[in-house]
This record gives C-alpha cells, sequence and structure tokens, in this order.
C-alpha cells in the first residue's frame, strides 16, 4: 500500500488481481513536460538476509546515480519491496516522485522475511507504470517507463503469472498508454533459480540479466546498471535516442 | 589501446603539457567513443576506445577555436608509444554548469530563480556561439541538449558546447547527429541545418516543451520524428500542450516569429539579430496557446502568463492588468501602460488604447497608441468619485451626475472630453462592473449603459431596503448580490427587454458575495457555482446547460473578451470554450 500520502501525491489502482495500489505526484504539482517512469522492485524475501544491507546500499547507490543524468529532472521514481510477509506482498517506499523530492539515505532498512512473490511484483510494477503513464499522456504530457525487480530467488506465492505480466507489458509496448515501456529483471545469487528466473524472458516478456554473486563490487556494478538504464530509457523518450550514425546516403 | 582498468593505470602524454598517468579514479565517464579523466584541476582527457579514430589534424583545427562558450580540444594525447590515443580539452564543474536538458523544466526555473530574462540571455550567446563556429568554417551539427551546458550563478548565464570533436571542419565530415535536432527536410549538414537544430534546442529552454511534441491530432505521441519532417509543430492549430509548458509569450516576439517560420512553414535561415522585433506576419499571431486537461466539452486555453505578476484583472476590451500594474495588451502581449492602482477601466479604440484611472478625487485619461508602446497623458479635468466601464465605454461619476469620456483624434493628435452626462445623485450612486446602482431615498435604480451611446435608469424594487455589495451588467442582462436586513445574501438576475422598458427578475438565496459570471454581448452568460461545473445560459429564453469537467474550479474568476470568456486562475489567464 502506498505509504507517503502528503499533499503533492495521489494514489490510483492496477487494474485487476488484487488491484494494487500505488501512488504518483500529482499531476498539476508536475514541473517538466515529460517524465521517465522508473520503478525499482527490490526482494527482501529471508533469502537475501546476509547480504540486505549491501542489497539496501545498493538501491541507495542507484537512485543517487539517477540524479547524475542530464534528465534527472524528467524522471519520476518508485520504489518498492516485495516479500509475502507484506500486506498484499508489497509495500511501496515511495511513488513516483521527482528526484528532489527523493532522500535514498533515508530509505529503512530491509528486514528479509517471507516467500517471494516475484510476479505479484512485477505485475504490479508494471502495472502502476502503465496506470500512472496513462493518466500523463491523457494529460498531455509524454511519458515511458523503465521497471526493474532485483530478486535472488524464483516465484514460490504469487497469484499473477508469466502470462499476465506478459500482457501487461504488451499494452506498454503500444504505445497508447504509455510512449515505451522497458522491463527488466535482475538475479543475484542465481546459483540455484537460474532456469526459473529465466522464465521472466522467455515467458513474461521481461529483460533477463544475471548479475552474478551478490558480493559487493557486483552489487555497486548492479547499482551502476540500474542508473545507466534509467538514463538511457530517458534520453530515449526526449530524443528519439541517442546520436546516430550519418547514412552515406545523405 | 586500452583504457586503465581497476587492475592498472595509463600512461600517456598530453602534447604540450607533459606525461600524465591516468588512474581508475580519474574516471569521469564513459561513452559511446571512449571514456573521459580528469586531469588536475581544470582539464579532462578524452581517452578513445579505438584509436583510429583520432584523427590528429583535425583536432589541430578545432584547437584554433578559442572561444570561453566553446569547450575545443586543446591538444592531442599521445600513448608512450607516440600513438595519437585522444585528446584533452577544459573540464566542466557539474557543480557550476547545469546540462541544458534540466534548463528546460520549470523545477529547474524554480529552484535556481531563472527566469525568461536569462533564457533571453543564455539564447543570445549560444546563438553568438554558432555564429562563431560558422565563422571559423566549422558545422556543429550534433548540438544536440546533451552537448549545451549553462553555468549559471543567480545571474549572468552563460553557454558551454561540449563533444567539439564531433563537429565538421575542414575535409573532417560529422558523423552522428541526434534525430530530436536533426534538420529531416535537408539534405545534408550546413549552417542553415546548424540553426534549425539551435532553434529545437532553445525554443525548449524559453518553453519546455520539444518545437514538434504536444498533442496533435493527426499524429500518435510516438511519431515526433513523423512530424519533424512534415513540419507539424507546436504552432500547428489544435495542438494541445501540458501545464507544465511554459507560454510562448515568454520568447522575445521576433524570435517567436522566427521559431514559427521554421517549424511550421519550412523556412530557413539565421534568427533575428535582434529579437524583439517582430516581422508584420508575426504581429498578428503572437501567441501558441496551451491547453490542459480536455475532459468532456470544454477546451481551457491558456492566454496569457508573466512570471512574478499575476493577472488581476480583466477588461472587456481585451486588456489585463497585472499585479505590478502593468496593463498588457492579451492578444499582442505587448504593454499597453502601468495604472497607479486597480480602479481603472480600459477601452479600446482603432488606433489604441484609452485608460481611466481615478486619482486625488479626478479622473485621470491616459491614451496608448497600438504598438508603440508609448503612453501619453491627456489633459482632461473633471472630478471623479467613482468611474465605470461598460463594454468599450467609460464613465465618471462626477457631482454632474454620469459623463460619459469621448475621444477625438485630430491627424497624431488626441484629445478626451466630456460626453453625455445623465443626471443621478453622486453621493448616492455606487458604479460596479457595467452598472450603477443609485439609492435614492430608499428607492434602487439601475443605471444601465446599452449599445453604442445609450444609457437607460431603471427602477428595480426587488432591491429596495437592500444593501448591494455586487453587481456586473452586460447586454441586456444584470446580476448583482445583496444582502437584507438579516444579513441574508440574494443573487438578483435581470433579464431587460430589448429596450430596456421591463424586466424579469429571479432571486436566489446565495451563501456568498461572490459573483463569478461571464456576461457575454451575443446574449450568452457563463457562470461558475460549484466546482466542476460551468454553467452555460441564455438568459432571454431562459435555456440553461450545466457542463461538467472536473478542471472547472469555484477559484476561476470569470470574465469575457467580446464573446470570448476568459478566466483568471493562480495568476495565469485563460479562454474556455465548447469543444
Amino acid at each position: 500500500m502506498p505509504r507517503l500520502k502528503d499533499a503533492t501525491m495521489q494514489t490510483g489502482t492496477v487494474r485487476g488481481l488484487q488491484a494494487f495500489k500505488f501512488s504518483g505526484t500529482k499531476i498539476g504539482e508536475l514541473g517538466a513536460t515529460e517524465y521517465t517512469l522508473v520503478t525499482i522492485a527490490v526482494d527482501t524475501t529471508g533469502s537475501v538476509m546476509g547480504f540486505d544491507k549491501e542489497l539496501r546500499d545498493c538501491l541507495i547507490t542507484a537512485v543517487d546515480s539517477c540524479k547524475k543524468s542530464p534528465r534527472s529532472m524528467n524522471l519520476l521514481v518508485r520504489v518498492i519491496f516485495f516479500n509475502s510477509a507484506l500486506p498484499n506482498g508489497i509495500d511501496e517506499i515511495h511513488g513516483f516522485k521527482p528526484l528532489g523530492d527523493i532522500d535514498p539515505s533515508s530509505y529503512p532498512d530491509i528486514v528479509p522475511d517471507g516467500l517471494t512473490p516475484l510476479y505479484d511484483a512485477c505485475f504490479s510494477a508494471v502495472g502502476a507504470t502503465l496506470a500512472y503513464g496513462k493518466q500523463l499522456m491523457d494529460q498531455d504530457f509524454l511519458a515511458n517507463g523503465i521497471v526493474i525487480v532485483i530478486t535472488d530467488g524464483g516465484d514460490n506465492v504469487s497469484s499473477a503469472t508469466t502470462t499476465m505480466i506478459k500482457k501487461e507489458i504488451e499494452r506498454g509496448t503500444k504505445g497508447e498508454e504509455i510512449e515505451s515501456l522497458i522491463a527488466i529483471a535482475v538475479g543475484v545469487n542465481t546459483k540455484f533459480c537460474a532456469t526459473e528466473l529465466a522464465k521472466l524472458e522467455t515467458e513474461a516478456g521481461m529483460k533477463y540479466i544475471d548479475a552474478g554473486d551478490a558480493t559487493k563490487s557486483k552489487l555497486a556494478k548492479l547499482a551502476g546498471f540500474v542508473s545507466q538504464s534509467v538514463s538511457s530509457q530517458s534520453q530515449s523518450l526526449g530524443t528519439g535516442g541517442p546520436s546516430q550514425n550519418i547514412a552515406a546516403t545523405i | 589501446m586500452s583504457a586503465p582498468t581497476s587492475r592498472g593505470s595509463l600512461k600517456v602524454e598530453l602534447v604540450g603539457r607533459g606525461l600524465v598517468t591516468l588512474r581508475p579514479s580519474d574516471h569521469v565517464a564513459t561513452g559511446g567513443e571512449g571514456s573521459i579523466y580528469r586531469v588536475g584541476k581544470d582539464t579532462v582527457a578524452k581517452i578513445f576506445t579505438d584509436p583510429k579514430k583520432v584523427i590528429p589534424a583535425k583536432i589541430r583545427e578545432l584547437g584554433k577555436l578559442k572561444s570561453p562558450y566553446v569547450i575545443a580540444p586543446k591538444g592531442l594525447i599521445v600513448s608512450e608509444k607516440c600513438d595519437p590515443v585522444g585528446y584533452y580539452m577544459p573540464y566542466i564543474d557539474e557543480a557550476e554548469c547545469a546540462p541544458l536538458s534540466r534548463v528546460f523544466t520549470n523545477d529547474f526555473w524554480n529552484r535556481e530563480g531563472f527566469n525568461e530574462k536569462f533564457a533571453k540571455e543564455l539564447v543570445i550567446r549560444m546563438r553568438d556561439t554558432v555564429s562563431f563556429a560558422h565563422g571559423h568554417g566549422a558545422i556543429l551539427v550534433d548540438a544536440n541538449e546533451l552537448n549545451w551546458f549553462m553555468k549559471f550563478r543567480g545571474s549572468n548565464p552563460e553557454p558551454r558546447v561540449v563533444d567539439v570533436d564531433s563537429w565538421a571542419i575542414g575535409r573532417w565530415p560529422a558523423t552522428a547527429i541526434m534525430p530530436s535536432i536533426r534538420d529531416w527536410n535537408a539534405k545534408g549538414f550546413d549552417e542553415k541545418s546548424d540553426w534549425f537544430s539551435w532553434g529545437v534546442v532553445t525554443f525548449q529552454v524559453f518553453t519546455g516543451v520539444h518545437p514538434y511534441k504536444g498533442t496533435h491530432p493527426s499524429y500518435k505521441k510516438t511519431e515526433f520524428l513523423e512530424r519533424m519532417k512534415a513540419n507539424a509543430s507546436v504552432f500547428a492549430p489544435n495542438v494541445r500542450l501540458n501545464q507544465a509548458v511554459r507560454d510562448f509569450s515568454l520568447i522575445p516576439k521576433g524570435l517567436l516569429a522566427w521559431y514559427e517560420a521554421v517549424f511550421q512553414k519550412g523556412e530557413r535561415n539565421m534568427p533575428p539579430s535582434n529579437f524583439d522585433i517582430a516581422t508584420a506576419s508575426s504581429a498578428a499571431r503572437v501567441l501558441r496557446i496551451q491547453t490542459i486537461g480536455k475532459s468532456g466539452l470544454l477546451v481551457f486555453e491558456k492566454l496569457y502568463e508573466r512570471t512574478n505578476d499575476a493577472v488581476v484583472r480583466t477588461f472587456r476590451s481585451g486588456a489585463a492588468l497585472l499585479a505590478s500594474g502593468l496593463l498588457v495588451d492579451v492578444h499582442t502581449k505587448q504593454e499597453i501602460a502601468k495604472a497607479v492602482g486597480r480602479e481603472c477601466e480600459v477601452a479600446r479604440t482603432p488606433d489604441g488604447w484609452l485608460i481611466l484611472e481615478k486619482e486625488n478625487g479626478q479622473a485621470k485619461l491616459t491614451y496608448a497608441e497600438m504598438g508603440s508602446q508609448k503612453a501619453e497623458w491627456l489633459a482632461f479635468s473633471i472630478e471623479a468619485k467613482s468611474i465605470l466601464g461598460y463594454e468599450n465605454r467609460l464613465f465618471v461619476l462626477g457631482e454632474r451626475g454620469l459623463t460619459e469620456i469621448k475621444l477625438h483624434s485630430f491627424g497624431t493628435k488626441v484629445l478626451a472630453s466630456a460626453g453625455q452626462t445623465w443626471s443621478t445623485l453622486p453621493n448616492a450612486t455606487q458604479c460596479f462592473d457595467g452598472l450603477g446602482i443609485q439609492d435614492a431615498m430608499g428607492a434602487k435604480f439601475l443605471l444601465l449603459p446599452f449599445g453604442d451611446s445609450g444609457l437607460m435608469h431603471v427602477r428595480v424594487r426587488e432591491l429596495d431596503g437592500k444593501r448591494v455589495l455586487r453587481g456586473k451588467a452586460g447586454n441586456r442582462f444584470a446580476s448583482v448580490i445583496a444582502a437584507d436586513k438579516s444579513g441574508s445574501y440574494q443573487r438578483i438576475d435581470l433579464v431587460f427587454s430589448k429596450d430596456y422598458g421591463t424586466y424579469r427578475s429571479d432571486v436566489t438565496a446565495v451563501d456568498d458575495t461572490e459573483l463569478d459570471i461571464a456576461i457575454l454581448p451575443k446574449g450568452v452568460n457563463a457562470s461558475i457555482e460549484d466546482d466542476g461545473e460551468l454553467c452555460i445560459s441564455v438568459p432571454s429564453s431562459g435555456v440553461a446547460t450545466k457542463l461538467e469537467d472536473k478542471h472547472v474550479s469555484t477559484k476561476m474568476i470569470l470574465g469575457n473578451f467580446g464573446d470570448q470568456v476568459v478566466y483568471i486562475e493562480n495568476g495565469s489567464l485563460w479562454s474556455v470554450r465548447m469543444k
């Protein structure tokens, strides 16, 4: 459930399933004409115990790094934790907010607990991005999205399925509710679940990346990957992509 | 050539500066062509991933570009084997220089105190920078918003342009360009295509929106490159822009005309040397209106806003009064004159504007010729207890009664005189918006101007014994808020016959003294009583329609410019119309 309900935020509901809730900055409060909606979903199940502090540091670094992007003022970032011990399996640390309004150092400690509602997390993260993105597009803003789900285990408790995730992602690629959407699953410590996690790519339509062991250096690289992916997706929205080679036909 | 890794450092020579060791800790960023390293306080080194892409002769040629705004190569970097591996250039401190893409946002403007004055200064310097490059035989080609930075510490904004080694100069062509700044209708890259790219970027400095974005009725939102090819810009009719887009009136008029010519009409030429001089063709169409929220049947369009100077009042003649006292012509955005206070009325004449104010018990008249932006005080002496405006007519309430002001032109000379005076009890008459109300020993009369020269006294018994608080009148309609002896408020709506000889009244109990209504000359009213609902009515027939729209708010202060409904909300001036 959304926890931050300051005067500048509004709440919304993801269609279908458990009617997952999310929050986002009121559209009238927004100060740029186009936005990339960024969602970082972090697995906080019992199995992350032992590297939960490093995982939190990774999250903080990733969000801080986004502030260095030339298009940092065109980002709205949402962070959620997921494990089955949380109500509905998901805890929204903050909804879609401008980076300037986010203090990553205040993110709560990760308290490892419960099973892994991985598909629910993916479904709700994509769904919230589409729902909020549509609101922006309806108000003549331009919006695209990127969802990054960091996990160390396969799903074992979700209501959602890979097919449902795939349908949500396909909605995001039609350009009607949002300009474009990238969904990435990042696996850490995947020695025993790599095959299971690969289903997110083969069945759910997400991009899957194996980040290797949950070491400090690997997690630091993961933070860099997150911010670079975010920056790239934002640049794609604002400029039609990076500078392209000039064809010889000109 | 390999860049330094975590396992090692790289020794290179900065030609002209000496040997340095690039360590992993010096690494700043890695891009498509290579990596950037910090060397000392004021220098960075670019080491190419593929050393074959280093063109020493081009680097030397670009090194001749000496401008504080151009981050040009200062010299080659060679390996220990003396092979060229990159070049070095001045360092840009991101703590002092913001990427231009951030300057596009309102968040940046608000946080840094940036405004249209600074935007203009910056854009002029960006123009000078492009001219400087052209003057030295260089074409920037890929000067997109990520390759421009702005140094700004509260004043004196300065541009910085980077990625200079990608410029075309001499026999070396450019190799890449960002799609969003490309002139898709050009066959190559030259000074004209550079000016197009400059236009795309600088337009966003002023407005925050790319000139080919916004919602165009004939294109999908993802098709902005197609729109670039088709010249379907934000200047096209019916393009909707979101509420974060800054008003186009922030753009100097001459430059605005240039933007429209380039983006919408496909013209390709240099931007004007003087941004403030508008061409004749642009004068009639200064405004690109902004639209938000179009739910249901209403369309809202922003007409005017000015940073730190809220619109506080509108006049039916098409003028608006700002908090600073400035009067502006909303259509052309030109300043008309400065009013002493808020008690003023503005009428439009064939060639200018007539401003009537009350100052120290006297009427003060000012004439401002259209387009000249020069206001002239007119010698005209008449006592004024109050002043009154009705459509395009001005009246002064004095000892003799209610006197209409007439304006006469004698060649270039303009004179004001007292016209007809209608008798009234000056100390028992109150002036409101478009009408006067006289209390003749307890009997209430309305003084209702009508047509081009008429004024009618109408006895209104419904107002007897009541204290009139607010009033507004237009063509054959008046609405008055009054308090009865018990202190309860009533709104009395009066619909008059064509000759004003008879009227029909409607009395409604209301909770407050707000009178939020626009009375259009064509006989239609627009009013707001509740949030989310705009009432459109035709008083003569009694027909009324309530249009639900979430954007309608009781905070809107309604008015009209002729038959156009306008409103003030949060200091900005908007219009609202049915789709």
